[in-house]
């Protein structure tokens, strides 16, 4: 089941192939489990990005529907997502099959089990929170920690060769992320479900609901004889089945000599040795149907998903991509954004007549809010020399102006937003863009392009690429 | 091939696999810390391969060592480990608690100071994590050590999260060990009594439990309509169809 909602979740196999993360509206909806969005593979969102996310959001109906799904999830499932759902979990379980000596559970580890719960306070809700207040999104545990994140998202899309570009961007962050990835892998075949006991954030939230929630294992105490055959069985540090640390897998449930646990208003299988045929004609029909559905899912992320070619607007033939070093940038009339808000005016980054430093930037995004200041600097110590263009999103470009008076009300910098239909970036496309933020690109008097910088900046890389161009 | 042999060669293969899957963890976790600390700490597609050319003996013995374990377990399948079944402390208390048992006042006092003394050290438990948590709290909601440098301010607050739950953690362990052990005692004890002991019965609520699931999946739906009709969706999906690199860990 894990396996089946892996590919369900990850069902966009041509992003797989051509590096591009899947931008259709199923989006919109969190998966379950931990999935992550940057995922080329990804159809839907994750629910612990998409929390932190809603912290530093403008709209507080974001946080509303965010904490909506969750809880609709905490309280119908509880951890059994965890156990049936989770993408992750199924890497884990498959590492912890290979044949090594495995270290069990002990006092310690039940201890050890709080962690999550620690994690969840301090990186899912306190750090997010705080940096909102600062106007920063900042999903920490997204940033410095989460390993699914590392594998599905980073390594995934690394691996493919069309980003080539986003070697230039990895650094320490990314060499931190890697080997606690690589440690929680390795550590994940000696301990069983590693992550999942000891660090899993959203694990710890929906075990919060376990007892509350529709559907999971309960014990019926009235046929209990308090064997323990069940948690002796059980991998996890529960001190009962159904507790917030159990995951509903159900190894318990055939262990039970008195048949006291069962499920909760859910009968995946039966314990019953004789079986009706029907039972089998039904499992058969089921299990047909379901290879249809996924089938049919992936066929349809693989039809309706676009090749990532842009449109030429005056010929409707592919438009050449002009981000190699050396080449003339194109051009494109896009809207300034002041304080004010969108403006009528427009202004064309490749005609300045000077050296122009574009950055595609966002709101949404803690990366380019903490390189503008750079930008900023620069805009305003060369300012006749240099013109500095932040282009802005397509997407939640509203957000920008309220941003902008606060933080930038008398800056030098250009502001202006992208072009296109949502949720196309159709400048950022036209430049090469492979939809990571923030990307910046140098260009000379003569609007050929001189640097492109598929990371974060600081304020002496700008100053470095002007000065190579002097 | 005798049981006794199938079982020494699956261990010796298992010690074999552990050595061989740590040693490769290790060998990229060096290899990466080496690339970043070296050079100018940039990284290029052909670094990473030079780098990872060194290290593909050992991931190649370790890849070759797992398939060759599955191929063992048909070749020798080893005997179903049986495993020594030792019952939860907890389980075998609750198990003793069951039976009518009659004991005298030696005994019965004996038992009520087992009780007594688990009581407290829960307690004890209890109030170190929540003095801990406290003073995280007074840390984690002071937003001026939340500065623009936000990697140390991640650093220091981690750091004085650790701080926080190592007492309390080692205070726990301590807790959960001594009280096993306990029940280990108090369950004995029970067994040998003679009079009937009525365990200190705890008053339990007994929720309705139904209407608050129901409650609290309509609190969901409500939220959920209020961010639909207000366009919460769109930061979502936004978030979701852009890479913010460093949210993702490149950087």
């Amino acid at each position: 089941m894990q396996l089946y909602f892996g590919l369900l979740f990850n069902a966009n196999l041509k992003g797989y192939l051509t590096g591009n993360i899947y931008k259709g509206n199923t989006k919109n909806v969190c998966v379950p489990g931990i999935n992550c969005y940057s995922c080329p593979g990804a159809v839907g969102a994750c629910p612990i990005g998409s929390l932190q996310g809603s912290f530093s959001s403008a709209n507080r109906n974001t946080l509303y529907y965010v904490a909506g799904i969750l809880l609709i999830y905490c309280v119908m499932f509880g951890r059994m997502i965890c156990g049936w759902l989770c993408p992750f979990g199924l890497v884990q379980e498959l590492l912890y099959k290979i044949k090594t000596p495995k270290i069990r559970k002990s006092p310690v580890t039940r201890v050890l089990s709080w962690l999550k719960y620690a994690i969840l306070i301090f990186f899912v809700l306190i750090v997010p929170i705080m940096y909102a207040f600062r106007s920063t999104p900042l999903p920490a545990f997204c940033k410095y920690i989460c390993p699914a994140g590392t594998l599905e998202g980073g390594l995934a899309l690394l691996s493919n060769k069309a980003n080539e570009g986003f070697f230039s961007m990895l650094g320490p962050l990314f060499t931190w992320k890697f080997l606690l990835m690589v440690s929680i892998l390795v550590g994940a075949v000696f301990i069983f479900r590693l992550f999942c006991r000891f660090i899993c954030p959203l694990g710890a939230l929906y075990g919060l609901f376990n007892k509350l929630s529709f559907f999971g294992i309960q014990v019926d105490t009235s046929k209990c004889i308090h064997c323990g055959m069940c948690t002796n069985t059980c991998r996890l540090d529960i001190r009962y089945p159904g507790d917030q640390e159990c995951i509903s897998c159900g190894e318990c449930v055939q262990a039970c000599p008195t048949k006291a646990i069962r499920w909760k208003n859910w009968k995946p299988y039966s314990n019953e040795k004789r079986q009706s045929p029907y039972r089998l004609v039904i499992r058969i029909i089921s299990a047909v149907l379901m290879v249809t559905i996924l089938a049919g899912v992936v066929g349809y992320y693989w039809v309706t998903t676009p090749d990532p070619i842009i449109q030429n607007p005056d010929t409707g033939g592919e438009l050449v991509v002009g981000n190699a070093v050396g080449n003339l940038c194109p051009g494109a009339d896009l809207q300034i954004i002041t304080g004010n808000g969108i403006q009528s005016e427009t202004v064309d980054p490749s005609k300045t007549g000077k050296i122009t430093i574009i950055n595609f930037w966002g709101t949404w995004c803690s990366g380019c809010i903490l390189e503008l200041p750079y930008f900023d600097q620069i805009a305003s110590d060369y300012q006749d020399t240099v013109a500095v263009i932040a282009v802005h999103t397509n997407s939640l470009a509203d957000t920008a102006p309220t941003y902008i008076s606060e933080h930038y009300p008398n800056s030098k910098l250009i502001f202006v937003k992208d072009n296109g239909q949502l949720p196309n970036e159709e400048y950022y496309l036209a430049l090469g863009g492979r939809g990571a933020y923030p990307y910046t690109i140098v260009l000379d008097e003569n609007g050929i392009i001189t640097e492109i910088f598929f990371s974060s900046v600081h304020y002496e890389d700008l100053k470095n690429a002007i000065e190579n161009i002097g | 091939m005798t049981k006794e042999f199938a079982k020494r060669i699956s261990l010796i293969y298992g010690i074999i696999l552990s050595i061989s899957i740590i040693t490769a963890g290790l060998s990229l976790i060096v290899c990466c810390t080496h690339l970043y600390m070296t050079g100018d700490r940039t990284y290029t597609p052909e670094k990473v391969a030079a780098y990872f050319s060194l290290i593909a003996i050992p991931v190649y013995v370790c890849l070759a060592l797992i398939l060759g374990g599955f191929l063992l377990e048909i070749l020798l399948p080893a005997d179903g480990k049986k495993k020594t079944f030792v019952a939860p402390a907890h389980m075998v208390l609750a198990r003793a608690k069951r039976k009518t048992l009659t004991a005298g006042p030696v005994l019965t006092a004996d038992i009520a100071k087992e009780e007594n003394s688990r009581s407290i050290f829960r307690w004890l438990t209890v109030g170190v994590l929540c003095t801990a948590f406290a003073a995280f709290l007074l840390y984690g909601l002071n937003p001026n050590h939340f500065t623009e440098n936000i990697n140390i301010s991640v650093i220091r607050g981690f750091t004085v999260m650790a701080g926080c739950l190592v007492f309390p953690f080692g205070v726990a362990i301590f807790t959960v060990y001594r009280n096993n052990a306990s029940m280990q005692r108090e369950a004995e004890l029970r067994k040998q009594a003679k009079i009937d002991i009525p365990s200190p019965k705890r008053e339990f609520v007994h929720w309705p439990l139904m209407a608050v699931r129901i409650s609290v999946c309509l609190a969901a739906v409500v939220l959920l309509i209020l961010g639909l009709m207000g366009n919460g969706t769109r930061d979502v999906l936004t978030k979701a169809i852009n890479i913010c690199t460093e949210c993702i860990g490149l950087g």
